[in-house]
Order: structure tokens, then sequence, then C-alpha cells
């Protein structure tokens, strides 16, 4: 086959995969093994082990965000057991828990979980559910409507009982019932009732096991010491005088960096105190941030300049230019993974969002076969989109391959803030026309930066493809697949909550121009939306000033087929109070952005400084519909973090670049929100029946908006850039 | 070099500049401590030594000898520490539970030496301990909480 035809076909290929055609969701029953003395698992997240426990198996990573709690309930509810009589265990890699909202992949991101697992979880509980009833009522002879099942038994209305366990190995010799009824909302049990999370007691009395606890046999600590400089390459390294530290065991080139292995993490950081290395710069970056928001901004108002006519541009009411920055993750436990090499087998420890991508990545690196590869998760000490990149299980595989030794690397926050993958910078030129009656009439908007999905499909899709494809070949599907998804609007997570924007402009123009500087970008809680939703909401409180309406209304008048955007608008004005004068120092500002599905509206009062020096965040207010919501507790949860996390940004968020190098370090230089800077925060959840969809991030993309029409008020200026400073 | 952790002894062999973080982490298999900054910038590896709040990452284990030292996983002779956690559990605070060891540990030492504290004084107690999942809004109602339930019943210590 030519070279041409091949890339055709698998590129092909590679965009169904990705995209999620044809892919089904983790599928029920597939192996009803009858082996029944034993474990038996009737569908992919269940087990009743030889011991009686009930295993629930999470197929989600556990971030922070909850499915730790709220997957098993849902399982729980239809198989009639309490949650905590399931014992939760991580699921390993394995192409079954495929996310049919993430390309089919085993990825836990995109605020998909709940949303994924609404229906196959409870579904795979009433399966069980039935199936147990049945196996009773055969054993007792017995009607199968005297039957019911309660608390992990089946009783008979005369009072007999059998434990699950009790029928477990007669069931497993059944076949599943094919058609089961999920229960009607007003018959919920668990699902809408906050119980306490079941992860707490473990992480309040630090037994939960993150990835940086793991702790095996004769493990060795890796660290890895790469150029702070993008782009540099590794030139030599004197390792003499690091090799004499004790405890110090290797001091190895590998890729581009150069690994340290000692029994201890402060040996092998004192060995980097005293290695000596050179590294070639030729082909390093030695861009500064400051030159490339002012590349992107040009690119931006060229491409602007071919949305609209001279006229056009000529008559807009607003235009406007916008630049955001790089920003990073700054999860609280360090980039870390454990990694045992055999032979045959390949075990990974690691905090990560994407252990199938894991797993294709190391079966690659090591030519084992993927069922060769066993990754485990762990606790994971914050996410936020930095553990879907799978960087740093390449580093720890191949340092493990290079001493034959199981080892766990760590980063230091220094290395994270570093090497990290960036919320891109974006530049954004736009050009709003309203028409006579207040409404827009035209929606002109140019967005340039670097490309998230370009980015990490160079890196994802190669892995993903079959072995027997050569290694250059791969790459150059990787490229393509890069280059395709980075083309015009092809890019989701550039021009998300635009192209979908809900409100009404009666004509939109809106065009992505993927640039790359080489700076490694990622997916950041919340990704394209974080961005967007800044620019459009404070255009949109500009135009409402600008047509002499007020911001609500003007929101209500784009979204007037949008009944539950109304209600969300209609509660948060009540909620908020907005009709109530402030005292004098005080402002207010709205925002309302829909993204993964939920809508979420935010009401931010400030206080202004005599003189307008500086401003507070005093009070947050949000209104969201995310359809039903399964554990109220958690939901407030993830909405107020999402605001908090959306406050660091809006305040202190910066990553600059000098010299091809990224300036901040440590928490001192790229600072978040501490109690002291956090307001009190309401959250509001409308009833909904419908079904449940994200709430990992959509608190985010409103709140850094929100404040700067607040500011307007106090200052009677536009804001166009972030973080925001007076 | 002898270490006393949660009222048992420990002996361990490391250089003196060792910080306390690895030891309790690398040779007392105590892994409740956690890092994350290194630098005393963010409390997630709070203990305390003879009471006092400390950064365990920036603190030399040789300045933790001939004292007491208390981690997360003492509540056992800790009342109060055991009661801040199950106040934690309660009011569930906890999202990524990454940095909770940390902020139990601050909020323990704050209500030790404060028993009623107000907004400001949580504030000032607890403003080096980071949390990204921005869990503080519970930090705060759980240590009000916690706080109503002082003093603890006689005989507990
Ligand atoms: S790890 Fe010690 S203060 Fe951050
Ligand atoms: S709970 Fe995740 S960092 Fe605090």
């Amino acid at each position: 086959m030519d070279r041409r035809r091949f890339l055709e076909l698998s590129s092909a290929a590679v965009g169904g995969l990705l995209l999620g055609f044809e892919l089904t969701p983790a599928v029920l029953a597939d192996e009803a093994s009858p082996k029944a003395a034993q474990d038996w698992a009737p569908n992919a997240w269940i087990r009743i082990d030889a011991a009686g426990a009930l295993v629930f198996i999470l197929d989600k990573t556990e971030m922070g965000q909850g499915v730790y709690a709220t997957l098993p309930l849902l399982l729980a509810e239809e198989l009639e057991v309490d949650p905590e009589q399931l014992r939760v265990e991580f699921a390993p890699a394995d192409k079954k828990y495929g996310n049919p909202k993430n390309a089919g992949l085993q990825i836990t991101g995109a605020s998909t979980s709940l949303a994924v697992s609404y229906e196959p979880l409870r579904r795979a509980g009433a399966v069980l559910r039935e199936l147990l009833r049945e196996t009773a009522a055969e054993r007792w002879q017995a009607a199968l409507a005297d039957c019911s099942a309660q608390k992990g038994q089946i009783l008979h209305k005369d009072g007999r009982r059998l434990s699950y366990f009790e029928l477990a190995e007669a069931a497993s010799r059944r076949t599943l019932p094919k058609h089961v009824s999920l229960k009607a909302p007003q018959d919920f049990r668990l699902i809408g009732k906050s119980r306490l999370r079941p992860d707490s007691p473990l992480k309040v009395r630090g037994q939960a096991v993150f990835g940086l606890d793991i702790s095996i046999p004769d493990l060795r600590v890796a660290i890895y010491i790469r150029s702070p400089r993008l782009g540099a390459k590794l030139a030599s390294f004197r390792a003499e005088k690091a090799k004499s530290i004790p405890g110090v065991e290797d001091i190895v080139a590998v890729d581009q960096g150069v690994a340290i292995i000692a029994k201890r993490y402060w040996q092998a950081r004192q060995a980097e105190e005293a290695l000596d290395i050179t590294w070639d710069e030729t082909k390093a970056g030695d861009f500064d941030s400051a030159a490339i928001y002012e590349h992107v901004l040009h690119r931006s108002q060229e491409r602007l300049a071919t949305l609209s006519s001279e006229e056009e541009l000529q008559k807009a009411d607003i235009k406007a230019t916008y630049t955001l920055p790089f920003l990073a993750h700054a999860a609280m436990e360090p980039i870390n993974c454990t990694v045992r090499l055999s032979p045959e087998l390949c075990e990974i420890w690691a905090p990560t969002q994407s252990p199938g991508i894991a797993q294709s990545l190391a079966a690659d690196l090591t030519k084992l076969r993927l069922e060769q590869v066993k990754v485990t998760t762990t606790f994971i000490g914050g996410g936020f989109g930095r553990r879907l990149a799978q960087d740093f299980i390449e580093q720890a595989v191949r340092i493990a391959q290079t001493v034959q030794k199981p080892i766990k690397l760590i980063w230091s926050r220094e290395e994270d803030f570093q090497h990290d993958f960036y919320r891109p910078t974006a530049a954004h030129a736009l050009a709003i026309t309203l028409g006579p009656d207040g409404h827009i009439a035209h929606w002109s908007h140019a967005i340039a930066g670097p490309s998230i999905t370009a980015n990490s499909y160079k890196k994802i899709v190669p892995a993903l493809l079959p072995r027997w494809i050569p290694h250059e070949v791969k790459d150059s599907v990787g490229d393509f697949a890069a280059g395709y998804m980075g083309r015009k609007s092809r890019d989701p997570a550039a021009t998300e909550g635009t192209l979908d924007s809900p409100y009404s402009w009666q004509k939109r123009d809106i065009y992505f121009d993927a640039v790359d500087y080489g700076v490694p970008v990622g997916y950041w809680r919340s990704v394209g939306h974080s961005g967007n939703a800044f620019v459009i909401e404070t255009l949109m409180d500009e135009l409402a000033f600008k047509a002499g309406i007020d911001p609500f209304v003007f929101r209500h008048m784009h979204l007037e087929k949008n009944q539950r955007a109304q209600r969300v608008l209609d509660e948060l004005r009540k909620r908020s109070a907005w009709e109530q004068a402030l005292p004098k120092g005080r402002f207010r500002g709205l925002a309302f952005h829909e993204s993964f599905g939920t809508l979420c509206a935010e009401v931010v009062e400030i206080s202004v400084s005599e003189g307008s020096q500086s401003f507070r965040v005093e009070r947050v207010t949000a209104v969201v519909d995310c359809g039903r919501v399964v554990q109220p507790n958690i939901a407030t949860a993830q909405i107020s973090g999402g605001i908090v996390f959306g406050l660091s940004a809006a305040l202190w968020g910066d990553i600059t670049l000098t010299a091809g190098r990224v300036n901040q370090t440590n928490f001192h230089t790229y600072p978040i929100a501490r109690m002291s800077d956090t307001p009190p925060i309401e959250v509001h959840f409308l009833d909904s029946e419908a079904e449940p969809t994200g709430l990992g991030e959509p608190g985010v993309p409103p709140l850094a908006p929100a404040i700067a029409n607040a500011l307007f008020g106090a200052t009677k200026r536009r804001f166009r850039s972030l973080p925001l400073t007076l | 070099m002898d270490l006393e952790i949660n009222r048992q002894r420990f002996a361990i062999d490391v250089p003196a500049d060792t910080p306390l973080l690895w030891v309790l982490r690398e040779e007392c298999a105590l892994s409740g401590t956690k890092f994350s900054c290194g630098k005393g910038l963010c409390g997630a590896c709070t203990v305390h030594i003879n009471g006092q709040p400390m950064r365990s990452c920036v603190t030399p284990v040789s300045a933790a000898a001939r004292s007491s030292i208390t981690t997360i996983e003492g509540a056992a002779n800790d009342p109060l520490l055991r009661l801040v956690q199950e106040t934690w559990i309660e009011e569930d605070v906890v999202q990524c539970g990454y940095c909770q060891p940390g902020q139990i540990m601050a909020a323990t030492a704050l209500l030790r030496q404060n028993p009623k504290p107000d907004d400001n004084a949580i504030d000032a107690a607890m403003a080096g301990n980071l949390c990204r999942c921005g869990t503080y809004p519970r930090i705060r109602a759980a240590i009000h909480k916690a706080a109503a339930k002082l003093p603890l019943p006689k005989g507990a210590r």
C-alpha cells in the first residue's frame, strides 16, 4: 500500500476512534464468568468476591470530584444495597471502561463521569438485582413477585431471606435478564439525597493512598532533570560528585534529561545540586510571552479583517481585542508515577486521568502486549486536566527501563510549574453590531492561539495505533491528526462556548487560527470555556450597557427560546437580590455560561477601596441547572470549588515566559486563592428531571467575567485581559 | 537519632539536615503528611512539634529531635485532633483530600490555642494552608463547628 493511501485509511480510522463513532459504552455482562465458587463479576463494575464482599469497580478516577461517592451510589440505588455495603476498588486500565464521551478512551475528564454513568450503572445494578431475585425465586420454588430485594438480601414475603452472597454461585450460572426497568425518580432512595462522602475518613486520617504514597518492595526514588528552557536538549553531564552522595545509585541520561535514582528523595535532590549538566540550546525556544501575545493578537486581527467586510467593521458597535495568559494547573499533589518492570509485565501505579492511554503508551515503549501492562490508579491529589497528559508515565517507564529497578518518579513543585501543559494563551478580535431592536445582529469573532487538540493528538494518536505500524508512520499520522484537528472550528477546545453559544446572535462568524510556539498546552479546568466565557460575557455586559438595557434583561432577550437558561437567570436575579441597592464602594457583576451541558450563572459582589486602588470579591451567588442533582453536597462543593479555582485565575493567574523559559516556580510566584481571599459562596440548583450533566468545570467560566463586569461599575473601564488588575 | 512521633519512638539514621517531612514519609512509613511545594509555601506538610504547627518540609530533622511530634496519624493520642477529623467528616470538607492533613493539623493547633476563633483568627491561622480544590468555605464551617464542641469532656486530653 502506498504511503498516502495508508495515511488516508489510518487517519479515517483514527478519526473514527477519536471522535467516538461506532464505539459503544462499556458493555454490560461481557464476561459473566461461571467460576462462581470464587469471585463472580456479573458485569464490568461489580464483583462478588469469594469472601462475600460486594466490590464496586470504579472506572473513573477520584480526584476530588466525588465519583468515589456518586458512581457506587447509582449502582446501589438499583441493586438495593446501601452504598456503604459496597467496597470501592479502582478499575484497572481496560477497554471495557472506555468513556463514550471521551472518544471511547478510558479518560476521566470533560465533566462527563456522571453523565456517562447515570444510565449504565443503574442498569447494571438492576440487571443484577433481577438475576438474584430470579435465582431466589427458583430456589424457593416461589413466585417472582413474592421475592423482593433489600439491603443486600432477597426477601420472601413469608419472611425467608437469602443474602446476595448466598445466591451468587447459583446466579452466576443463569443468563442475565434481558429486560429490566429502572426506578421512577419518585422511588429513588439514594439519588438526590446527600450522604457523607465515603472517602472522607481515609482522607482526614492520612490513610488515603495517593500516587505519591505508593510503596512496593525495593522501590527507589527517581527524579528527572530537564532544562527549564523549553525544547533544550541534553548535551552532556558530569556526575562524579553527585554519585558520591550516600544513597545515590544511578545517574543516567534518559531522553532529553538526566534521571537520578536514589534510595531516598532528599538524597536525589542533594545529588541534583551536585550535578553538572550542559544543555544543547541550539533548537530551544527563545520566545517571550509578551512577543507571543503580540503575535497572536496580530493573527486574530488579520483574521477578523477577513471575516467581515470593511463596511461591516466600520459600522460595528463594538470592536475589541482581548489577550488571555497561559495558566498552570498547580494541583497540590506533585506529578509522580511508580513503575515496576519485568520481562513479562509492566506495572504502573499512577495518579492519572487517562489509565487507558497510559497503558497504550507503556505497551508501546516496552514492546509488551496491552494485557501485560497493568495500570493501577490511585487517589489523585487534584487533576484539573493536568493528569490527562501522560508525559510523566512515559518518563517513569523509560527511567525504569534504563535502570531496571522499580522506581517512583517524583517531580518537585518547581518542575510542575516549569513543565506543565499550560492553558494556552489566546487572542480574540471581535466586531459586534447591534440591530435596531437592541438585538445582536452580527457577532464576528476571530480567535488565535496554540491548539490543545492538535498538541495532544500529536502524542495520543501514535500511541493508540496498532503495534505493526512503523514509528515514522505513526508519527505522521499523529501530525496529520494534529493538523486536521487544529484547523478552523475543528478544535472544539478552542472554540467551545462560541460556535455553540446559546445566545441568539442573528449572524455569527467565528474562526480559530492555531499557532504553535512550542509551549506545551493542555486541558485546564473548563478548557476553552475558561477564556471564551470571559470574552463573551464581558461583551454581553458592554453591549447591554450600550443598548441601555439591564444586563439580565439583555441576556434574556438573547435566550428567548431557551427556557432553561431563562429560569437560571430569573432565579439568580432573585437569589442575588439584584434590585437591592448596595452600600457605597460595593458593586455587582453578572455572567452566565453554558458548558459541559450545564448552565451556570454567577453574580459577584466586590468592594473597591477609596480611590479604586484595589478591590476584593465579597460574595458570590451561583445558580446552576445541571439536570438531576445526584449528591447535592458534592455538587455544591464542585461549583464552589470551581469558583475558587476561577478566582485564583481571575486575580493572579499568569504564566509568563522569558527566553523560552517559564518564570513562575512555586506558589510565591504563582499565587492561588487562600482562605482569606475566599468570599462566602452560595450555590443554588434548579430542580430538574433531566439527566445529570457536568459539574466539575461549569463553575469556573462565569467567575472572571462577573468580576470584570462588577469592576466596570466601579471604574467605568472595560477589562480586556486577565488577570484583572486595577 | 531518636524521634518521638505520635508517642512512639523511632530510631533513625539520616543526615541532620534531612527535612522532617521525608523522614516521616520514607523512614517512618507515615505517609499521611504530604509533600507539595517543598518550600514552606503551602502547608500540606504541617505537623505539630511540641504542639506548634510546623512546616515539616523546611524543618531539618535535627530540629525535631528531643521534641514531641504529632502527625495526622496521631489522633489516637490526641482527642482534639480526633474531634477535628470527625468534624471534617461531618461537614463533608474534603475534595481531593491532598491538602487536608495539613489543613487539619493547622486547624487543630489553632483550636488548641484559641478554642473560640472568630473569622479573622481563622483567616490568620489558616492563611498558609493552600487548597487548590477550594474547600475553604467548608474548612471555615468545620472549624466553627469543632469550636462549638469544645471544651473536650473531662478526662480527654
Ligand atoms: S510542602 Fe511544606 S509547606 Fe508546602
Ligand atoms: S482538597 Fe484538594 S487540595 Fe484541598
